[in-house]
């Protein structure tokens, strides 16, 4: 989607959420800090991925519903990007149980990831439930969903502050071109 | 011709025609609620992890297989991983078989014709 900016204010996103006040300060909403194992086992943080902008999603593996829709828009949006500095793609499993890191690394080979432009997370399960919440991804653990997990398509947008700047559906790919243009349009306003 | 002749012959052809139109329109509906999650709307997949329609074995030549992994379906992974993994579909009636290969072979295939006689002998011979 493409976010109304204010006349004047052209090249900027907005960034997204209610700030939030702690003891008499104010600050943007961001992403917690988090802990996870990439698909090369290597320890990703907040820090890891404070070099530029990344676009993220939730997913599992063994997803029977809107995974693979999803992940075409994101192979979609590696493709985009996959030559540009300061862009990453990190995708958090929501079932770490069966989505170790051997299985992340057959299935970013298996979609034709050879590089760590794309990050394929595992970590704790309720821990992750909480941080879809900081990307305003709605997911949750259901029994009776299909695979056992319900969670939104949502692409999301986060900017090298941790605040999330843009989103789009990733089970509607007409949303993902004003996605892109986002994308390049957060990347002018770093430069700057 | 009398009247009512042409009113039965019109009304014959349009039933010919709904009906035609039926067989493909079943089809569709079935792939798009069971296979375009993963194989896509267009049959493209997912790269390695999801095999693309359009070139499938299973849609060349005289399809052999393709009735039985639908209804089989397979896990091809030996570690237990769930890649390449499609699931059973142990519940479609023969009929609504019969549809979804058709659109199949239309669209991503071999234009190949699948009557139901046919359907149903490739069923039988699933392992």
């Amino acid at each position: 989607m493409t976010v109304a900016c204010k006349p004047g204010d052209a090249a900027k996103l907005p960034v997204l959420g209610n700030p939030v006040t702690e003891n008499g300060v104010t600050r943007e909403h961001t992403i917690r800090p988090f802990q996870y194992l990439s698909q090369d086992s290597v320890n990703i943080n907040n820090d890891s991925l404070s070099g530029g902008v990344y676009i993220a999603d939730f997913f599992f593996t063994s997803c029977p519903s809107i995974c693979p829709r999803v992940m075409k828009q994101m192979l979609r949006l590696h493709d985009e990007f996959k030559n540009v500095e300061g862009v990453r793609l990190v995708s958090f499993t929501l079932d770490p149980k069966r989505d170790t890191v051997g299985k992340l690394s057959v299935y970013a080979e298996n979609i034709g990831v050879k590089s760590n432009k794309w990050l394929f997370l595992t970590g704790d399960k309720d821990f992750t439930l909480d941080l879809a919440d900081d990307f305003f991804v709605a997911a949750l653990e259901d029994p009776s969903a299909p695979g056992g997990f319900d969670h939104s398509g949502k692409i999301i947008l986060v900017d090298r502050k941790g605040r999330v700047r843009s989103f789009c559906e990733g089970t509607d790919p007409t949303t993902i071109p004003d996605f892109i243009k986002d994308v390049y349009t957060l990347l002018d306003e770093e430069k700057q | 011709m009398k009247k009512s002749n042409k009113f039965l012959a019109i009304a014959l052809l349009c039933f010919c025609f709904n009906s035609c139109d039926d067989t493909y329109s079943q089809g569709k509906r079935i792939y798009s609620a069971l296979c375009a999650n993963c194989h896509m709307e267009d049959g493209s997949g997912l790269n390695k992890l999801i095999p693309a329609l359009k070139g499938s074995s299973y849609l060349s030549g005289d399809s052999k297989g393709l009735v039985c992994v639908i209804r089989n379906g397979f896990r091809a992974d030996s570690l237990g991983l769930t890649l390449r993994y499609m699931p059973a579909h142990p519940k479609m009636t023969d009929v609504e078989m019969t549809n979804l290969v058709n659109y199949l072979s239309m669209n991503f295939g071999n234009q190949k014709h699948w009557q139901l006689s046919e359907v149903k002998k490739n069923l039988q011979q699933c392992k």
